[in-house]
């Protein structure tokens, strides 16, 4: 597989994938070209790989939680301009879209490490022992990030008033 | 709706407002190409880097003589190689010519049998007795050498101590007068 196939095929999984890693649609679209053109100037050696998808997804990853974007990475992604500006229809912004937003922001202002294993465990559906392989870490560690994560992310939602009522619309 | 669910929903909310993979393809060809400029300057930057420290150590090492007399001049750290008696003038000459090189080395000087006895006569001429006792031949021929401080001496000390025609070298003052 060429360069030119790979980008025409699978980059818009790439940069879901970056998107849902990052919660930033911009914090994404940086990474995933940084890293596709890292790719391509070592592109021969990155066909021979078993799964080339895997290793850029890997790449995306220590892109995200590299030293070098740690600064970027703390700003909190995904306001509510980011998701407005989204095609979605205004009808579409009931109860549950609204909590569903506010999850969202919860996750982004999420610490990186436990974003990134929230985002693999839940959208990737990844075990703990692929988590800690990608993250370079224990599996312990990924289960402690995972568990910080959901009670900080419990603790948000029950002060939130919209998540109050959450059985609404079942 | 369980909490899961709710990740889940919003993950997936997060993989929906995704940038458009087009408009990231189309840009992908400037971003290369400043990439690989910046590369490009990394690698000129780069040596640049290494030639200007070569410069700087070349440079360095012309300037050095000069500031280790001047950080030195006041300090008497001494080295005395002595020849054996039969020691030939090539030898000598070699050994002199090996000091010459030595960094360690600040300023060094001959001194033939001759020059040490009149030197011996004059540092002992209040003991006429002594000097009586030493027949001119019996001093060897030396190089007395000024060197920074003990580990310059010591350098010099076993550079030189089994050299031809070498039959002893010593270091002296070292201890006192330095640091």
């Amino acid at each position: 597989m060429t360069f030119d196939e790979y980008v025409g095929h699978r980059l818009g999984a790439l940069v879901r994938y970056a998107s849902v890693v990052t919660c930033d649609p911009y914090l994404a679209e940086d990474i995933v070209q940084e890293v596709l053109v890292r790719a391509q100037s070592r592109w021969t050696k990155v066909a021979k790989l078993d799964q080339p998808e895997a290793y850029l997804k890997r790449m995306v990853l220590n892109e995200f939680l590299s030293w070098r974007r740690r600064r970027s990475a703390r700003v909190i992604p995904l306001g509510h301009a980011a998701l407005d500006a989204s095609a979605e229809p205004a009808a579409d912004r009931t109860g549950e879209f609204d909590q569903r937003d506010e999850m969202l922001r919860r996750i982004a202002a999420l610490p990186p490490k436990q974003r990134a294993a929230i985002a693999l465990r839940y959208y990737d559906g990844l075990s703990d022992p692929e988590i800690a392989d990608l993250l370079g870490c224990a599996p312990a560690t990924v289960r402690s990030h995972c568990a910080r994560a959901l009670n900080a992310l419990r603790a948000a939602m029950a002060l939130t008033p919209t998540a109050s009522v959450p059985e609404e619309r079942g | 709706m369980t909490i899961d669910d709710l990740i889940r929903a919003a993950l997936d909310r997060a993989a929906a407002v995704a940038p458009d993979p087009q408009r990231i393809h189309a840009n992908l060809a400037g971003r290369m190409r400043r990439f690989h400029r910046r590369r490009m300057l990394l690698a000129v930057a780069g040596g640049m880097a290494v030639v200007l420290a070569a410069a700087a150590g070349i440079l360095g090492w012309h300037l050095r003589p000069a500031e280790y007399t001047l950080a030195t001049r006041p300090i008497g750290c001494h080295v005395s190689i002595f020849f054996q008696p039969d020691a030939t003038p090539e030898q000598i000459q070699g050994s002199g010519a090996g000091l010459a090189r030595m960094p360690e080395v600040i300023q060094f000087a001959y001194e033939s049998k001759n020059q040490a006895y009149e030197n011996f006569k004059e540092m002992f001429k209040d003991a006429p007795d002594l000097v009586a006792s030493v027949h001119p031949d019996t001093l060897p021929s030396a190089y007395r050498i000024t060197v920074r401080d003990l580990a310059a001496a010591r350098i010099v000390i076993a550079r030189f101590q089994s050299s031809p025609g070498v039959s002893d070298v010593v270091e002296h003052d070292c201890r006192l007068r330095t640091r």
